[in-house]
């Protein structure tokens, strides 16, 4: 009996427990799913399938969803999904590589479908805009190589590769050396107003939002017209090329510095291409130079100095002259000088042509070269052998060995040749009269070495000494002593010393400040002069003595009478004596030629 | 089991009583219950609130049915002792559906509450008019799911919470002798005197908390209706 009572009492509990309370309410929203997409506009409108890069980029688009709200806007690169940002309903996309590269490219705009269900408001229901893919190179541009220049009759044109950013709107084209400007939309332009002036440019690509991104640049080298130095009948002149482009030149300026400051010397039109200066305009020695200003004819006033150095030629500098001190050859048809060639790289015996103003590299300098009065046979000795060569043509006419007639002979130190091709030299306190051109040993001598000189006929020859100064004649084969002098001042005596050309039975030492002109027969002064200043030499062709004043300036004398015949005032020095020559009527120096009154 | 081995238990403290009684009644009871679970309520309103769509409450704690079987003791002519098990409970949900998912927060909470009780009653004919008191301790537990499913995409986030609390119920109640049962009819009001904080099943640490920090309480109080049916044990045993 109490069984079915227990059984009853765990039947209750077991009912019990399975009447727990079970929530079963529903509330079902009263929404309905959008059938219609809504209309979504979007102001990107790039019709182009392919986008090229080059530079980072930002792409700008405005989303209009009218009623319906944007959730998310993505754009996939390689379809990678990155999201954009943005503000209020502009979105911005920012695209940036690093390396140069193609990708794909596409936009999606995800809107809410504004049902108002749950994924909805949660934002996991949407209507999905996506765009076209686009193909997106990025092909970064180096600036340095990407414009060229070319001349061309018209004018300077240059050259750049296309942009084709699909934002593009124009170039714009710096000339920094002036800065002007150019907006161009071709990928050539030509400079017509082009003078040939250097400068550095910039081009700039331009897009629609007015950025500006550097597309290429180029250095444009100097293409002005040369200016050189010349003479023009018998005067010093400066002289330029005419360039293509000097139609776009409105004058030449020629601008002189001589001092503190650059000033305008002259002005010609674009038609001259040369300028005779003025004598005192010249003599500046080495301080002078001049330029070349092209003024342009379309760019305005040039007033600043950077302005003006783009548009001024070459400069000419007064260089230093050739060095005159050794070996000089003076004639009336020129001289002889040795300056080192950069050409050949070696120390070179020149010939200056007067009559042709033009300059001759000889041969490799030697420092015993002899060349004769008259300007025809150059003695070279090299290990004991005279080398005689005919100057005009530079033929070797001759070569003597003369260890065959001097036994243990090394070389001749300076000796001296002749017009008819006699040579004297020293060897061991013996003197040596040799006849080159027939390859005869005329006679000898024992005289102790000094500095030599040969008579331009061959038949006197002098000896200065430290101690003496002696005058020999070469006579029937034998070497007489015609005159000699003890020196009482060994310093100022015989300074400088040599025939006179047109004289040659006399012959010019200068003492200090004294010319003496003195006859070879006894060595007694015929005349003498003194003059203020330094000795520079003699020209016979003029009978004139250069002398530079201790100041600026040169005096010119007259070898004959001693009198100044001519005054030339300089504004600097007026250049060391090796530098400086006057021969033929005419001063060289430092460069520039400088005519004497006739 | 729980509710097995408690019931067992009761019924063997309650054996001395055997004893002396007069009557040994087994008393089922079921009824509805009212709830005021006001914090669990205002969890529901905060669930509300936070979701971002439009929801609705449709279940709130509702009244709900009642069970409690008992066993009691007739000491004298108007005395009575005995031990009770209550079981009772009740829920909410939170719900929103439509054509892309659907969501739902459901929470089911019940208690199973082992007490004693006193009665004193009159007897008059086949009637009997008591009053009771019944005293006893809820042991709660608070089950919480919430459910949402966007179109193939779903989620369910569980938890569970237990609380022990104690609670008296006076009640009134009228029975008539029928055969050897006798039917009754009850009502009270159950008071939750003393809360606990619901505590996470995992981790007693955590409470199930409103704003500002304050813990949420289960609060079974309210009203009690009930008929009983029972069954004097003695008066089988003598026939």
């Amino acid at each position: 009996m109490m069984e079915w009572k227990v059984v009853l009492i765990l039947l209750f509990i077991l009912f019990t427990s399975s009447c727990e309370f079970e929530p079963t309410g529903k509330y079902v929203a009263p929404v309905t799913e959008p059938t219609e997409v809504p209309p979504l506009d979007i102001d990107l409108n790039i019709t182009i399938d392919t986008i090229y890069m080059y530079w980072p980029i930002s792409i700008n688009f405005h989303v209009d969803a009218g009623t319906a709200k944007i959730a998310d806007v993505l754009y996939y690169i390689d379809n990678v999904p990155l999201e954009a940002s943005f503000e209020n309903n502009t979105y911005t996309i920012r695209l940036k590589f690093n390396e140069s590269g193609t990708h794909s490219f596409k936009i999606s705009i995800i809107t809410k479908t504004g049902s108002g269900s749950m994924a909805d408001i949660l934002g996991m229901e949407g209507f999905e805009y996506t765009s076209k893919t686009w193909t997106l190179i990025y092909d970064p541009v180096e600036v340095s190589k990407n414009m060229t220049y070319i001349y061309e009759d018209e004018g300077l044109r240059f050259s750049w590769k296309r942009c084709n950013y699909f934002g593009f709107k124009k170039y714009r084209l710096y000339e920094r050396s002036t800065g002007y400007g150019y907006i161009l939309t071709d990928t050539s332009f030509l400079n017509t107003n082009y003078v040939g002036q250097e400068s550095d440019y910039d081009l700039f690509a331009v897009d629609n939002e007015n950025n500006s991104y550097w597309w290429g640049s180029c250095s444009v080298t100097r293409n002005l017209p040369v200016l050189k130095f010349t003479e023009i009948n018998k005067q010093l002149a400066l002289i330029w090329n005419s360039t293509r482009y000097s139609q776009n030149i409105a004058e030449y300026q020629v601008w002189v510095d001589d001092g503190p400051a650059w000033r305008l010397l002259s002005s010609l039109p674009n038609s001259d291409t040369m300028l005779i200066l003025n004598t005192d305009d010249i003599l500046y020695g080495k301080l002078v130079q001049f330029s070349l200003f092209c003024v342009p004819e379309k760019y305005g006033t040039i007033e600043n100095s950077s302005l003006f150095k783009s548009f001024s030629g070459s400069y000419t500098f007064a260089l230093d002259g050739p060095d005159f001190s050794n070996n000089t050859g003076l004639s009336c048809s020129g001289f002889f000088f040795h300056d080192y060639s950069s050409a050949l790289s070696m120390i070179m015996l020149f010939r200056h042509s007067a009559l042709t103003e033009t300059t001759d590299a000889l041969m490799e300098y030697n420092l015993y070269c002899d060349i004769s009065a008259n300007q025809v046979l150059l003695l070279s000795p090299v290990s004991g052998i005279l080398d005689l060569y005919e100057l005009e043509t530079m033929n070797k006419i001759r070569s003597v060995n003369i260890k065959s007639y001097v036994p243990g002979f090394y070389n001749a130190l300076y000796p001296k040749i002749s017009d008819n091709g006699i040579c004297i030299f020293s060897y061991t306190d013996t003197l040596y009269a040799f006849d080159v051109l027939n390859n005869e040993m005329i006679t000898k001598k024992r005289i102790p070495g000094g500095q030599l000189k040969i008579s331009p006929d061959g038949s006197l020859f002098m000896v200065n000494r430290s101690d003496s100064f002696l005058v020999y004649r070469i006579n029937s084969g034998s070497i007489e002593l015609q005159a000699s002098e003890k020196k009482s001042s060994p310093v100022n005596s015989y300074v400088q010393f040599d025939f006179c050309p047109s004289q040659p039975e006399n012959l010019y030492s200068r003492e200090g400040s004294t010319l003496y002109i003195k006859s070879c027969t006894d060595l007694s002064t015929i005349r003498n002069f003194s003059f203020n200043g330094t000795f520079f030499n003699i020209d016979f062709c003029s009978g004139k003595v250069l002398v530079a004043r201790e100041l600026y300036g040169w005096d010119i004398y007259n070898f004959y009478t001693g009198d100044i015949v001519q005054t030339i005032n300089t504004a600097v020095s007026a250049g060391a004596a090796n530098y400086t020559l006057l021969t033929n009527n005419t001063i060289y120096y430092s460069g520039h030629r400088y005519y004497l009154n006739d | 089991m729980k509710t097995v081995k408690i019931f067992i238990i009761m019924f063997l403290v309650s054996a001395p009583c055997h004893l002396y009684s007069q009557e040994v009644n087994i008393v089922i009871e079921s009824g509805l219950a009212a709830f005021k679970m006001s914090d669990l309520k205002t969890m529901n309103e905060m669930v509300v609130k936070s979701l971002p769509f439009d929801v609705r409450i449709t279940e709130d704690y509702p009244d709900y049915y009642y069970y409690k079987p008992s066993l009691t003791f007739t000491l004298g002519k108007s005395l009575s002792v005995g031990a009770v098990l209550y079981y009772q409970s009740t829920g909410s949900r939170v719900s929103r559906s439509d054509y892309s998912g659907e969501y739902l927060f459901d929470s089911r909470i019940r208690a199973l509450s082992p007490a004693v009780l006193v009665c004193v009653f009159h007897s008059a004919n086949k009637f009997r008019i008591g009053f009771t008191n019944e005293t006893g301790v809820n042991f709660s537990k608070l089950q919480l799911n919430e459910h949402i499913e966007i179109y193939t995409q779903s989620e369910d986030n569980k938890a569970s919470f237990v609380s022990t609390n104690l609670y008296y119920t006076p009640s009134v109640n009228l029975s008539y002798l029928l055969l050897n049962c006798r039917l009754g009819i009850s009502a009270g009001y159950m008071f939750d005197i003393k809360k606990g904080s619901l505590s996470n099943t995992e981790s007693k640490r955590i409470t199930l908390e409103l704003a500002d920090d304050k813990d949420a309480y289960a609060d079974w109080t309210g009203f009690r209706l009930g008929l009983s049916l029972s069954y004097n044990l003695l008066l089988s045993a003598r026939k």
